[in-house]
């Protein structure tokens, strides 16, 4: 039964996870002296709004070095803002441009631009958002309210949509085998009417959970039909932010885990070979706070407890984190950051960022520090197979 | 010495009276029957600070097609423009920003107190009797305090009353042209009595504007691009006597347009769309007597509705509609004791507010009341002309419901000259000197989570100097040229942050210094009989730099979107057949933003145009048949980043006048 428990929650992990989950599997009945390593990580930019200068950042960890990909109008366009890797292609989430963008995970080529609006509708497939996968299907959300469905193995657009709240974000799968669960964060754009919709992949029901707890969620984060929620809260009129965090729901019930949250990593903590929990790390950047703070809790002993980073070469702290992933593979963490404005010393949304990579108790490590396009915002990681030195 | 006198009155008049100092002008000779020498058109060369004009003969034999094109012709001029018809368009003057320029209509300023910007693609040329574009404080002293306020003055004049007799005059022109373009146009006028006359203007203008454009290697289509404008006038004057003059105008634009949007390589899906209404009545009335007094009082209600929608939004999330309303008044008195000196004191006020619909904008209700006075005196003999003032501003802000902006209040200097070289020549010195500031707009204050009520205002100093001459070359030749090269200094420059992804806020933070020269001439040269060439052109230099942060990597880098170079040329041949003008502008590379990244490069440009014209005459009818053919050689640019312009299009008009 435990052994059932596990591999479900890997099936329901993040899609950093998820990735190193299906990689393991993939292992399962092959040869076992390959193994699955991270070959690099890439940054999905969003480059300044209205400029179509989105792009892709692949760090190599073998040569240490980083490539700008994809750039340009005719490249990701307008605000990419989400990524999921599958096998050898990577989906990307062209926001603005209304398309799914499939690339080459070798080559960093352009297979296939996939119409978000041409299937689903212009209402429905309009501006998408974040993006999962599970089994042969590719799920994203979008603002139109809806979450569509990609083929992965003919990379079409499936009529099969869902409705879901208002503005969804993130999104996971849960549930179980034998009856997976797509949880969509609905945002509301913060105004309020947020909840969390639960989509039965079977049957097609689609469940609209609310919480007066949930006012802004963003990622979601799903472990058989219990979820870890980050959401923006708000902000009152005088600019303080207000109930932003992770929080953890489980049937009805919601709690705040973490207080203070805007960004979330999550990585699977192994005992023995075997999972017994999750880490999660967290930034939060709020109007007013002089330096951005780190916040780790550990599902398994159940500890939270703030991470301080150090090591970094001077000028090379994380100044304004963007985005945060957890290596599944290394456990590494890396952290993008955008730039400090040199006229006006706020964080630029015009200039190209920046990522670090440190140690689960906050360390650089040494030569992982790297540019990103502009506006860094989502990271994932690319994997390939090695023979197992004896 | 009376006829010194009129003559030194009227030339202080402000630009804004010109606009229909005609009928002075015609009162004067008939009572006092002098001889005005003066003309606005002189004024360009013999003025203490820098003054372009386009009247309507120069928008014809110069081949201009709209206000976008008549923008690029004046020097010193950067012009936003998002493309198309119904595009927005924004202009900035010698590096200032938009918001620094000010637009005046008949002599009384426009209004826009939530974004400080005047979109200008709302007005039309076919009412318009001259544009000009004022930079600094030039001789002109007679106008309202409002009127010195900022850098820099852009005033559309519209034809004046009244006519010559008391027949009824009828215009009426209808326009095509590429893209669905078809605008009617409608105007009477007459005089009732030989006191009063009044005028009605009507246009409206639909265009699909649904041009193609090329990105990268994808040709496509403009869509959602659609406008549909219309604008009416009724204008009146009543000479009450020799001294005594009312006039007024009562004014309504409306404006349903699509917003396109940033062209995507991918998608052209976007359903956004603005409703602009705009409504105001001004009324002046003027008086002088004899002993070398002047008054003229302004009174002005505004009105501004913009409806903003994207149905693409779930729950219309990103709806807003927004309501401004100004009441304005203004007095000005000026004395000319003699014929050297003359004083002018105006006072100004006025209130705006601003009131939204969507939560996320701005709901707390702000309002300003703004006190302007000025006081300036000018001294002029026959070779030299220096004009002083001092500006003292007082804004008042409070909000309804929440935290209001500062309050602010300075004393702004500005100092002119004038100096004719040779006394047998037309050539001119001019030097001129203007601090002036521009309190925070209602958007940099109050808007969700991006105003600041701690703003300060931002502060400018420009610096002029020039060299002007016009002459007859020959019997058959004129020749004119003005070159000036000019300094401007911008401090608290108002700057949008971000405090995280949510939240961003307006600081004062910016630094920048420009550097420029603008020049313009024209010749004319009377070939044979009836056939004249006419050859104009301007140039600009403006070396805008960010000065902020002299550690920073992008110091002294060019602000984002002002170019170094722009120019126009404009060659006009008139014939008794069809009179002939090729003309062209184009402006030189720029950057999207002040850090020059990789792909912020916006190409440079030159667009050509060809313009045709006959008029048929039979009696007091005439008709005037003129074809445009613009971007000739099919360029393909942006002026704003991803915004496209058309390509090679054509336009043809019939007007006829009774």
């Amino acid at each position: 039964m435990k052994k059932y428990f596990l591999s479900l929650m890997m099936m329901a992990m993040g899609s950093a996870l998820v990735t190193s989950c299906l990689s393991d599997d993939d292992n399962k009945n092959k040869d076992p002296e390959v193994i699955t390593v991270t070959s690099g990580v890439y940054v999905v930019n969003n480059g300044t709004w209205n400029q179509n200068n989105g792009s892709l950042t692949y760090f190599d960890y073998e040569t240490l070095q980083a490539r700008q990909l994809l750039s340009g109008a005719s490249g990701l366009g307008d605000t990419p803002n989400d990524a999921y890797t599958n096998g050898d292609t990577i989906f990307v989430v062209g926001s603005t441009e209304n398309t799914i963008f499939v690339v080459n995970k070798k080559d960093f080529s352009i297979i296939k631009r996939i119409s978000t609006t041409e299937t689903m509708g212009e209402a429905e497939g309009n501006t998408p958002r974040h993006i999962t996968g599970y089994g042969d299907n590719i799920y994203f959300t979008t603002y139109g309210g809806y979450v569509g469905v990609i083929d992965a193995k003919t990379l079409t657009m499936s009529k099969t949509k869902y409705q879901v709240g208002s503005a969804p974000e993130g999104l996971d799968v849960g549930g179980s085998v034998s009856e997976p669960v797509l949880y969509v964060a609905n945002s509301d754009y913060g105004y309020g009417n947020a909840s969390i919709s639960k989509i039965n992949l079977n049957s097609g029901n689609v469940e609209e959970i609310k919480n007066e707890k949930i006012r802004n969620p963003q990622e979601i984060f799903a472990i058989g039909n219990e979820l870890f929620i980050l959401d923006w809260g708000y902000y009152d009129e005088s600019w303080n932010q207000k109930e932003a965090g992770l929080y953890f729901y489980n049937n009805g019930n919601v709690t705040k885990l973490i207080a203070d949250a805007t960004g979330m990593a999550i990585g699977a903590l192994y005992l023995y070979n075997e999972l017994v929990g999750y880490q999660f790390v967290t930034f939060n950047n709020p109007y007013g706070c002089e330096k951005p703070t780190y916040s780790t809790l550990n599902t398994y002993t159940g500890q939270t407890s703030s991470l301080v980073l150090f090591g970094e070469p001077s000028g090379a702290e994380i100044f304004s984190p963007a985005a945060i992933a957890i290596d599944p593979i290394s456990g590494y963490i890396i952290i993008a950051s955008r730039q400090k404005d040199p006229d006006t010393g706020y964080a630029s949304y015009t200039l190209p960022g920046y990522a670090n990579m440190y140690t689960t108790n906050g360390a650089y490590i040494k030569n992982t520090h790297f540019e990103t396009g502009i506006e860094p915002h989502m990271i994932g990681f690319t994997f390939t197979k090695q023979l197992l030195q004896q | 010495m009376k006829k010194i006198v009129t003559d030194m009155i009227l030339m202080m008049m402000s630009v804004g009276a010109m606009a229909q100092t005609d009928t002075i002008t015609t009162l004067t000779h008939q009572l006092e029957g002098v001889t005005i020498t003066e003309t606005l058109r002189k004024r360009t060369v013999t003025s203490t600070a820098p003054v372009y004009l386009l009247d309507r003969k120069d928008m014809l034999t110069m081949g201009v097609t709209d206000i976008a094109d008549a923008l690029h012709r004046l020097p010193g001029i950067t012009l936003r423009d998002y493309g198309g018809a119904g595009g927005m368009k924004t202009v900035s003057v010698r590096g200032f920003g938009a918001k620094h320029t000010g637009v005046s209509y008949d002599g009384v300023m426009l209004s826009e107190c939530q974004s400080g910007e005047i979109d200008l693609s709302r007005y039309s040329l076919d009412n318009v009797g001259n544009l000009s574009l004022v930079i600094g404080d030039n001789d002109d002293i007679f106008m309202p305090a409002r009127q010195v306020s900022t850098p820099a003055v852009l005033n559309i004049l519209t034809i004046g009353l009244p006519t010559e007799d008391t027949r009824p005059h009828l215009t009426t022109q209808v326009k095509l042209g590429s893209f669905g373009y078809v605008s009617p146009f409608i105007r009477y006028e007459q005089n009732l009595s030989d006191k009063f006359a009044f005028s009605a203007v009507g246009e409206y203008t639909y265009a699909e504007n649904d041009y193609p454009f090329e990105l990268y290697d994808k040709t496509d289509y403009r869509t959602n691009s659609r406008m549909s404008t219309g604008h009416g006038e009724l204008n009146f004057m009543w000479n009450a006597n020799t001294f005594n003059r009312w006039s007024g105008k009562v004014y309504y634009y409306d404006n349903a347009r699509q917003l396109p949007g940033v062209v995507h390589y991918n998608t052209n899906l976007c359903k956004e769309s603005l409703h602009d209404q705009n409504f105001f009545g001004q009324l002046r009335y003027q008086t002088h007597n004899r002993s070398g007094w002047w008054l003229e009082w302004n009174a002005k209600f505004n009105w501004h509705a913009s409806v903003y929608e994207d149905p693409l939004i779930s729950n219309r999330n990103n709806d807003a509609s927004y309501w401004q309303r100004e009441a304005y008044t203004s007095a000005a008195v000026l004395y000319a004791p003699d014929g050297y000196w003359a004083f002018d004191y105006s006072a100004d006020y006025a209130f705006n507010n601003l009131s939204g619909s969507s939560p996320r904008t701005v709901n707390t209700r702000p309002y300003r009341h703004t006190i302007l006075q000025s006081a300036t005196a000018k001294f002029r003999n026959t070779r030299l002309t220096v004009l002083g003032r001092l500006l003292y501003s007082l804004y008042l802000n409070d909000a309804k419901d929440g935290a209001s902006a500062r309050n602010m209040r300075r004393l702004s200097p500005s100092l002119s000259l004038s100096y004719k070289l040779l006394q047998d020549y037309n050539l001119f010195v001019r030097a001129s000197y203007k601090n002036i500031f521009r309190s925070p707009t209602f958007n940099e204050s109050y808007y969700f989570h991006y105003g600041s009520t701690d703003l300060l205002p931002e502060s400018t100093d420009q610096y002029n100097l020039g060299i002007t001459y016009a002459d007859k070359l020959s019997e058959q030749t004129t020749f004119q040229i003005t070159v000036d090269g000019y300094y401007n200094h911008v401090k608290d420059m108002i700057v949008a942050v971000p405090y995280n992804m949510f939240i961003w806020t307006c600081i004062n933070v910016g630094k920048v210094k420009v550097l420029g020269l603008d020049v313009t001439a024209n010749s004319q040269w009377q070939m044979a009989k009836k056939q004249k060439l006419n050859l104009s052109g301007s140039y600009s230099y403006q070396r805008a730099e960010n000065r902020t942060n002299p550690e920073s990597p992008f110091y002294k880098y060019q602000i984002a979107y002002i170019p170094e170079h722009s120019g126009s040329v404009a060659l006009g041949w008139e014939n008794p057949w069809v009179n002939l003008t090729l003309h062209g502008s184009g402006i030189s590379r720029r950057w999207a933003n002040n850090q020059h990244n990789d792909g912020s490069i916006v190409d440079g440009y030159w667009d050509m145009g060809l313009t045709a014209w006959h008029t048929f005459q039979w009696g007091c009818q005439k008709l005037e048949a003129r074809f445009d053919l613009k971007n000739l050689f099919d360029s393909h640019y942006e002026i704003v980043h991803f915004y496209p312009m058309p390509g090679r299009s054509w336009q043809i008009s019939f007007k006829y006048l009774i």
